[in-house]
């Protein structure tokens, strides 16, 4: 049996029931906000992990120990080890054990093959055959069945070695293993490449080596055969992914680490690898998106608590009049207490629960949509003791805002003195921290309690747009209607009736600059974020696609030479060569250089207006230059067509020295010949000329110090000689030259070059300008030369540059070939292409094109690709979703707000409409006067909710350096505001609370009397006058 | 015999937006235990205060005050609450704040006694019996708004009366109801008071409550200036304060003069043709305005008077068009308002008629030449015009040097003259006061009705009042008691 004060509040709440209904079900709209954003934060948190382990279905996510041995004589006690401390540590986390064995070389001197032997044991679980059969168990490790592992058919004349006396092993079938089980980035390429092609190649001149599979690691591991074999026997688990979760993380990475303890206790030659590093990084990511959650969390707890304020103020007098009649009845304090107690806990506890559950229940399905276990979230948000608590926490503020704000002895310029007081001391606060730290990175976001900074942004800024404008509404509103004497009385009366008791609309205001502006600021921070994912996505594609291919047959060295073969993919595809080269401007300070057509900078999607202050176009406009008489192009001596070898004839005397040759393809191409070592009296060296450099150009001869060793003993060695060579035209003169060549030095010997003396235009970042001299001139080192730069402006950003302080110059890409070229001869190729085609439809079959002859191997990077991956992305979707709940509860509480708040402008201002009937005001316009009066409020509340969204928006994306997906944003976000997306919310919520004033107006000022409307009572005497009193019954 | 109340050189202060206004100026006052005393007194002299002092709900500022022996002067706000509690009963002066509209008749009066812990089966046992004694056994489910002016009094009465208290205080218990129903609810106060043998203090303004009190004590100004003991019809004499000082004396009670009932005749301002008002349904109705009928020609400063529910500011809304009679014809200034729609009588309003309220909406932030203007942009006046009107009308209202002030700067005097020159500035032909004396003392009210006995060559004025100034300056008087005896004799 509820006792007396219950009761009454109980019938309060049944007689006011719609009014009763709003409340609760703004609070509950509220509640709901922070408990479906907590658990999207964590149901997303929970999807990065699996999408980290699962990395797309291509890798399995497996625990490995790993030990070399360099003979079999410790294999079963390093097995004992491993597998007990497997059990032991991972036994609840990963499946089956899976042992290998993985042979060192198994070389054959006797022919140039090269082998790698791997034993597992039972493989049929991760063999995929493609040729064959499976290889039966291998038992004494001396005749043993084999698997080639493979992706192709041997390309070469393959046998199999042989390491050792007494071993045979038969090759029964071809196939690939898991790339993951059991020796993860196994290369199963091969055996392909019989000739080198550049640097990397295998010792034994092979690319990729061939791979031998036997069935059984213990035979192969106990053979005597094997014994002279080095070996690293390995353990892998895969990891059940099903069992591991960001609530169960932690107690995987305890177990990672007490299984790397005691394996390295036991033994220091064990190496355990695991996903945990991969996994902390998703983790902290998650962590820190989850952290910035938070800010969606408590601009719902500030929506709350201004809710929470605006009833009481709505109430306020009826409340009061229920305390006078309490008192006049004699009751005690403790009575009264209990009443405000109740009436501002109850409604706000049925909000909270029913918001609680609404949560709960849009948290489950969205667990089971995402494949999350709904149980283990639930617990984990909002069932858990410290959501639950945090949940009663703010409840509990809200109802004690709402009793201060109610209760009759607590004056309403005192607490709204204490909120000024509070925001302020909160604004200097945070704008002392924002100042002296910066930005937040993912670190300050992430952990149990994030920056203070994040939770009390929301409200401390809104509350101080709030603060800001009514204070600034009252004078103004009475400056406006002193001054506004010809305007048309409606409005000015309207403007009057505001600004003579400014409480209530304040309060409206206040609301709206919360709800509305929870609602702005969700749509403009959404907008902001998905805007960076395209930005983050143009940035990183250069224009549609970024392509990079192989080296050529000339060089190892990547790049898209010749250019020309993208003239292949259509007349409307637009293809873009770009040089791309890490250098340095002084040592150890890192440059990325860039070179590209300037006219192509303005026409790249991934260039932002703030990257530079000067218009993209002016600083493409002064990177121009002019072009010289026969265009960009390297020069040197013609080689006659069809000779297949280069002949260079000199005389030479002094020391011995190493001379190569630079030969160039009009494509583009270059390769470096080596003629070997000329000695005095020589006057000729040849050697066979690569195919593709036959007709082509000598561009450059290099002498290099025959002699050089590396060591300390060596520094300072000199090598001389004088030169004079014969018949290179257009490459050098038939003048003796002198060499000189200084330890690791060389003489480059070219003809003069159109980049010779230029000094190349170069856009550089702000912190490599500084660098530069007083002048603008900086020197760039280009392998052993240098480029002169000129710097013509400046860049924040440069598309493609990732990182995060970059340091970049942008200089026009021909003369920069040129310039590479002449700096450091056979260099200088374009490295990317970026390309664009005018439909998607025409971008999916470039992009198939580039999978084909004549272009090798190309690695693309698409634009859309990387828009899709971030749209996503888990972490991206749970702000943007946390985002759109944020918006749907803001305007409902808008909504909510606005009616509640014409409801009760009619029934409280009823007396001031009464006294301007009575001096002949028509109701007609009473009307226009009640529907200007929520029209001003409504737009009052319009503007402090854009103006506080906005706030936020901008203050919020300038203070957290986090990106949709929870990374470091480059570039870096630039607050977006869908003005239309904005607009049309914001005048739907206007014309629909102008329809519902519109209808509230007419029904009140319609045909009957004041004196007729009031019929059913008896109309009290002025005081409680011409008035409906300050109590109301709904229905 | 104990005394249930005594107060000595009781002074209240409270702070106002033009200065600290004294409602309390000394007041010394004796009740006994047993009693009904009623304390009379226009509007403004104080009644109120003394109720919410003896009720432990506000201090005296100055002097002492002893309620059934507790001295509350200094009391703790706690001790104020057992003093409630334990000893008093309180009707509040409107019913309709005194009954809260949530819970039915019984709940709102067993939660006095539930509050104090009574059981269940005891207190709804008390419920039954007060619903009885009030005679509205069959409403005990009834909420406030499902029932009359008087059964909302006679439940409020027994809201008071249900813990049994010691001392009963009554605020204007029948200010809000109709002489008839003023007199049933007396009689019940009575009963209820002698039956329970309660105290009882009762302050009004209604002289109907003489009938039942054994101690009259008259207020003006803030102190008692005379007192009656013993049968209702005796004369009351002055009283002497504390330090010796003889009370000013009591007003001369004016004389009704006899409604002039002339209807039709084409010279008077307002004509009131068998006008009757009645509020809700038959059930659970009201009456606003007894029939009445009545004429107040052109030209005079009439005042309506009657006791509080008589119906006075009733009628002044049916001359004004702001609520339509149930029946009867109302004609203000020759048109017959039947014939208006609400618009129209808006804009009739603003051509003809000037309104002063009690509340006097003048809007705080603007000055009064300022206040003035924004009435007469209100009647259409364009700004221009506007201005020099509302300097004519300030000034010859007294106010040529107070253009530029804001009304919270004005004694309440001047605001009402600020509120009478907005009226006048539109040069209406029918000016309506309602009780535009009562927040005045004695020498403000006196000054005003000279005011208006000075305007009535240019405008008719109608006014309500209680207020002896205004009603000896008026030129003539309709009081409606009188009038509905009238009203309802038989004819011939």
């Amino acid at each position: 049996m509820p006792g007396p004060i219950t009761s009454l509040v109980l019938a309060r709440l049944r007689r006011r029931a719609a009014t009763a209904a709003i409340s609760v079900a703004s609070v509950a709209a509220a509640a709901a906000l922070i408990g479906i954003v907590s658990g999207i934060g964590l149901i997303a948190a929970d999807a990065t992990v699996e999408r980290t382990l699962v990395a797309g279905g291509a890798e399995l996510p497996v625990v490995r120990v790993s030990r070399f041995s360099p003979s079999g004589a410790d294999h079963a006690e390093a097995r004992a080890s491993a597998e007990a401390a497997l059990d032991e540590h991972m036994g609840d986390f990963t499946g089956p054990l899976v042992a290998g064995l993985l042979g060192h070389e198994l070389a054959d001197l006797e022919a140039p093959v090269f082998e790698l032997i791997v034993a597992v044991d039972d493989p049929e679980t991760w063999l995929t055959l493609t040729e064959g059969r499976l290889p039966v168990h291998c038992e004494d490790g001396e005749r043993c069945e084999a698997v080639l592992l493979s992706e192709s058919a041997p390309d070469v004349d393959f046998r199999i070695a042989r390491p050792a006396p007494g071993v045979e092993l038969t090759i029964v079938g071809r196939g690939l293993l898991h790339p993951a089980m059991p020796f993860g980035d196994l290369d199963q390429r091969g055996p392909f490449g019989s000739r080198p092609i550049g640097g990397g190649e295998y010792q034994t001149g092979r690319s990729s080596p061939a791979v031998i599979l036997v069935n059984g690691a213990e035979a192969v591991a106990k053979a005597p055969a094997f014994d002279r074999t080095g070996r690293t026997y390995v353990w892998t688990a895969p990891l059940d992914v099903d069992r591991v979760h960001p609530w169960t993380a932690g107690a995987l990475r305890d177990a990672t680490a007490a299984l790397a303890r005691d394996l390295a206790a036991d033994d220091t030659a064990f190496t355990v690898t695991s996903p945990m590093p991969g996994l902390e990084a998703a983790l902290a990511r998650a962590d820190a998106a989850r952290g910035r959650l938070l800010i969606v969390g408590s601009l719902g707890v500030a929506i709350l608590l201004a809710f929470g304020v605006f009833v009481a103020l709505v109430i306020r007098e009826d409340v009061g009049a229920e305390v006078a009649r309490l008192r006049a009845v004699g009751s005690r304090r403790r009575d009264r207490i209990a009443f405000l107690v109740l009436e501002a806990t109850i409604p706000a506890a049925i909000g909270g629960i029913a918001g609680w559950a609404i949560a709960a229940v849009v948290v489950a399905a969205l667990s089971a949509w995402s494949g999350s276990d709904a149980g283990a979230i639930l617990a984990g948000t909002l069932l858990g003791p410290t959501p639950l608590a945090a949940a009663l926490l703010v409840i509990t503020a809200a109802i004690v805002a709402t009793i201060l704000a109610t209760a009759p002895g607590i004056p309403r310029a005192g607490g709204v003195r204490i909120a000024t007081a509070i925001t302020l001391t909160a604004t200097i606060m945070l704008g002392w921290q924002l100042a002296t730290s910066g930005p937040l990175g993912a670190p300050a976001l992430a952990g149990v309690i994030a920056s203070p900074i994040v939770v009390l942004l929301p409200p401390t800024l809104v509350f101080l747009a709030a603060l800001v404008l009514t204070t600034l509404l009252p004078p103004l509103l009475r400056a406006v209607t002193r001054r506004t004497t010809g305007a048309p009385l409606p409005i000015r009366l309207s403007l009057l009736s505001i600004a003579r008791d400014p409480g209530r609309p304040a309060a409206t205001v206040t609301l709206l600059a919360f709800s509305l502006g929870a609602m702005v600021f969700a749509t403009a921070w959404s907008a902001t974020l998905r805007q960076g994912n395209e930005d983050a996505a143009a940035y990183r594609s250069g224009l549609d696609l970024r392509v990079t291919e192989l080296g050529t047959a000339l060089s190892v060295a990547k790049s898209v030479v010749p250019v020309s073969r993208y003239e292949s993919l259509g007349d409307d595809v637009t293809a873009v060569p770009v040089f791309r080269e890490t250098s340095t401007t002084q040592p150890g300070a890192r440059v990325e250089i860039l070179g590209i057509d300037p006219a192509a900078l303005s026409t790249l999607p991934g260039w932002r207006a703030d990257f530079s202050s000067a218009p993209i176009g002016e600083l493409a406009d002064r990177l121009q230059v002019a072009e010289p008489s026969g265009g960009w192009r390297v020069t040197g001596h013609r080689l006659p067509t069809g000779v297949t070898d280069l002949e260079v004839r000199f005389r030479y005397s002094g020391q011995p020295v190493r001379l190569d040759a630079v030969v160039a393809t009009d494509g583009g191409d270059a390769a470096i010949v080596p003629l070997g070592t000329i000695r005095e009296g020589m006057t000729r060296a040849s050697a066979r000329l690569p195919d593709s450099g036959i007709g082509g150009q000598l561009t450059a001869l290099i002498f290099r110090n025959d002699q050089l060793i590396a060591g300390p003993q060596h520094q300072g060695d000199l090598v001389t000689g004088t030169v004079t060579f014969d018949g290179l035209d257009g490459l050098v003169a038939d003048d003796p030259i002198d060499l000189e060549i200084f330890t690791v030095s060389s003489v480059v010997i070219r003809a003069p070059q159109a980049s010779d003396g230029l000094v190349l235009p170069a856009i550089v970042s702000p912190n490599l300008a500084r660098d530069a001299a007083a002048d603008g001139s900086l020197d760039l080192h280009v392998g052993g030369g240098t480029v002169a730069l000129r710097v013509v402006g400046t860049a924040a950003w440069a598309p493609t540059v990732t990182d995060a302080d970059p340091r970049f110059v942008i200089v026009p890409l021909d003369p920069l070939l040129v310039a590479v070229a002449s700096a450091l001869p056979g260099a200088g190729r374009p490295t990317e292409m970026w390309i664009t085609a005018p439909t998607p439809q025409r971008l999916a079959e470039v992009r198939h094109a580039l999978g084909q002859a004549p272009f090798r191997f190309a690695e693309v990077t698409a634009r859309a690709d990387l828009v899709a991956e971030r749209a996503g992305d888990p972490l991206t979707q749970a702000i943007v979703w946390s985002l759109v709940v944020a918006a749907i509860a803001g305007l409902l509480l808008s909504v909510g707000g606005l009616i509640l708040g014409a409801v009760t402008d009619l029934r409280d201002e009823s007396g001031e409409l009464a006294d301007l009937e009575a001096q002949g005001i028509p109701p007609s316009s009473l009307r226009w006067h009640a529907l200007a009066r929520t029209a001003w409020l409504t737009i009052g509340g319009g503007i402090a909710g854009l103006v506080a969204g906005v706030l936020l928006a901008v203050v919020v994306t300038g203070a957290l350096a986090l990106d949709a997906e929870g990374r470091l944003p480059i570039p870096p976000l630039v607050v977006v505001l869908p003005l239309l997306q904005i607009a049309l919310v914001v005048g739907g919520v206007v014309v629909l609370v102008l329809t519902i004033a519109t209808w509230l107006a007419r029904r009140t000022y319609g045909r009957a009397t004041l004196g007729e409307r009031r019929g059913g009572v008896a109309v009290p005497p002025r005081g409680a006058a011409w008035t409906a009193g300050s109590e109301h019954v709904d229905g | 015999m104990a005394e249930a109340i005594v107060g000595s050189g009781l002074i209240r202060i409270h702070p106002s937006p033009g200065g600290p206004v004294a409602a309390l100026r000394g007041l010394d006052l004796h009740v006994e235990v047993g009693e009904v005393a009623a304390v009379l007194g226009p509007s403004g002299s104080g009644k109120s205060t003394l109720l919410r002092l003896v009720a432990g709900l506000d201090r005296p500022s100055a002097g002492r005050l002893t309620v059934l022996g507790r001295d509350l002067t200094d009391a703790s706000d706690t001790e104020l609450d057992e003093h409630r509690r334990r000893r008093v009963g309180v009707v509040e002066q409107h019913y309709r704040r005194a009954l809260s509209p949530y819970v039915p008749a019984a709940e709102a009066i067993g939660l006095p006694l539930a509050l104090r812990g009574v059981p269940e089966t005891e207190r709804n046992a008390r419920v039954r019996e007060l619903l009885e004694r009030v005679g509205l056994a069959d409403r005990a489910g009834a909420y406030r708004h499902e029932l009359s002016g008087g059964e909302q009094q006679r439940i409020a009465f027994a809201v008071a009366l249900a813990p049994r208290p010691a001392l009963l205080l009554a605020d204007e218990p029948t200010g809000e109801l109709d002489g008839a129903t003023a007199e049933t609810i007396l009689e019940a106060l009575r009963d209820l008071v002698r039956a329970e043998g309660t105290t009882c203090l009762v302050v009004t303004h209604d002289e109907l409550v003489e009938r039942v009190a054994d101690r009259v004590i008259h207020l003006a100004d803030g102190r008692a200036v005379a007192e009656r003991r013993g049968r209702p019809g005796s004369e009351a004499r002055p009283v002497r304060d504390a330090q010796g000082w003889l009370a000013p004396p009591l007003p001369e009670p004016s004389t009704p003069v006899a409604p002039a009932i002339r209807p039709g005749l084409g010279a008077d301002a307002v004509v009131l043709d068998t006008v009757e008002r009645r509020y809700g349904t038959d059930a659970v109705g009201s009456v606003g305005l007894p029939r009445t009928t009545a004429a107040f020609r052109r030209g005079g400063f009439h005042v309506v008077t009657g006791p509080s529910g008589s119906g006075k500011t009733t009628l002044l809304r049916l001359v004004a068009g702001l609520d339509r009679p149930t029946d009867g014809r109302v004609v203000t200034l020759g048109t017959d308002l039947a014939d208006l729609d609400r618009d129209a009588l808006a804009r009739f309003r603003a051509a003809r008629i000037g309104m002063v309220d009690q509340v006097r909406d003048l809007v705080p932030f603007l000055t009064a030449r300022e206040n003035v203007e924004l009435g007469l942009a209100i009647r259409g006046f364009a700004p221009g015009d506007a201005r020099p009107r509302a300097t004519a009308a300030l000034e010859g209202v007294g106010l040529g040097d107070h253009f530029d002030r804001a009304p919270d700067g004005l004694s309440a005097g001047e605001r009402l003259r600020v509120a009478l020159a907005r009226a006048l500035a539109a040069d209406p032909e029918l000016l309506i006061l309602d009780e535009p004396t009562a927040a005045l003392d004695r020498a403000g009210a006196r000054a005003e009705a000279r005011l208006l006995a000075d305007l009535d060559d240019r405008v008719t004025i109608l006014a309500t009042t209680h207020d002896p100034a205004l009603i000896e300056a008026a030129s003539d008087r309709l009081d409606l008691v009188a009038t509905i005896a009238a009203s309802a004799a038989p004819a011939g």
